[in-house]
């Protein structure tokens, strides 16, 4: 699976939850969304081995 | 996860409510926290002319989006800071919302005023780029209210940007800027009204609620504020928010619940007009013309 972050994309083997997912990249849950196509995931949610998804930053500085 | 109202697949979790929702009642629940602070604390009314004014950002253009669907009249204002790129696409989101939700548009170009953009004007009046921007841009906003006949000012301040703050303030202990951290600031003389409608949606929520209503923002940070205080301290808060959910929200309260030990202490300036542009301030001229408009304060300063 891929996860593009702030312009950098992670790849990562196996399914995995987003929690898993955000952990790994060490995100704090409520600084972020993950979404895939158009769809956006909880936490609970499996990412499978062949998909993309963006996670994106929801803390603005101004 | 399912839906706490429906059973369908929830798209989102809200952490300090504990309540997974689907997109449907996640937009219906999100717009009801607005409403209820709207009532709460008296913020506006259906027949009063509201200036929203917009970043380009998840949450002003939320903001305008959910009040525009509340049945209220809108009008957005826009002010281009003269930074480049980011300014150019902030201003360019703010067109696309007006026109695709039939909202009127004002854009006050700093370059076309002032001849430079926020980081040249900061550094030939040696004020912080933060500062002089949030000063700039709070005289346009309540200028253009007032001569425009406004009877609120709307901004998308979200219950990060309360608490993160708060926090900031406490730690410095600036007890004349909490007192002004409340939803609603009244009107006084020339000083329009000006309500913060998002302050009890995260900014999580904020930005689950612009991408599920199909909201296109600026997600780029301004390359002013990439290292801002501000920002660590609300990634310091959101740490905490994450081992104990509801702990942004209850910090919040709890300054509006203890609020009178505040302002008791801290005495309430007397406000003149500005002996330079007539507007609201404690001072003979106020910081704006102090700082902008050094050439007819000198000539002033003369005349005494």
């Amino acid at each position: 699976m891929r996860a593009i972050y702030e312009g950098k994309q992670y790849t990562l083997k196996g399914r995995r939850r987003v929690r898993e997912l955000l952990n790994t990249l060490n995100l704090n849950r409520e600084e972020v969304l993950v979404i895939r196509g158009k769809e956006l995931l909880t936490e609970d949610d499996w990412i499978e081995e062949n998909d993309e998804v963006e996670i994106w930053n929801v803390i603005s500085g101004g | 996860m399912k839906c706490r109202k429906c059973s369908q697949k929830a798209v989102i979790k809200i952490y300090q409510h504990n309540l997974p929702l689907c997109k449907e009642h996640f937009l219906e629940f999100e717009e009801e926290r607005v409403r209820k602070a709207i009532q709460d604390f008296q913020m506006i009314e259906r027949k009063e002319k509201l200036l929203v004014v917009v970043s380009g950002g998840k949450d002003s253009l939320s903001v305008a989006y959910m009040l525009k669907k509340m049945g209220y009249t809108v009008h957005l204002l826009h002010i281009n800071l003269g930074i480049g790129k980011y300014s150019l696409l902030s201003q360019e989101k703010c067109e696309k919302f007006s026109s695709q939700h039939s909202l009127p548009l004002t854009v006050i170009s700093l370059v076309e005023e002032w001849g430079k953009g926020i980081g040249e004007l900061a550094h030939s009046t040696y004020k912080s780029t933060c500062s002089l921007c949030g000063m700039v841009k709070r005289y346009y906003f309540n200028k253009f209210a007032y001569e425009n006949g406004f009877d609120a000012v709307v901004t998308g301040h979200n219950l990060d940007d309360m608490t993160s703050a708060l926090l900031a303030n406490i730690l410095g202990w600036r007890i004349s800027y909490m007192v002004k951290q409340t939803p609603v600031l009244r009107e006084e003389g020339k000083l329009k009204k000006k309500v913060k409608p998002l302050i009890y949606l995260t900014e999580r929520e904020t930005a689950a609620y612009a991408f599920l209503s199909s909201i296109d923002y600026i997600r780029e940070e301004c390359p002013f504020s990439a290292n801002s205080t501000f920002l660590k301290v609300k990634h310091a808060l959101n740490e905490i928010e994450k081992e104990s959910p509801g702990t942004k929200f209850s910090f919040y309260r709890g300054l509006l619940k203890n609020l009178h030990l505040f302002k008791e202490k801290e005495k309430k300036p007397l406000l003149r007009e500005c002996a330079i542009c007539g507007f609201p301030t404690i001072m003979e001229v106020c910081s704006f013309c102090k700082t902008l408009r050094k050439e007819e304060v000198k000539k002033y300063a003369s005349h005494l």
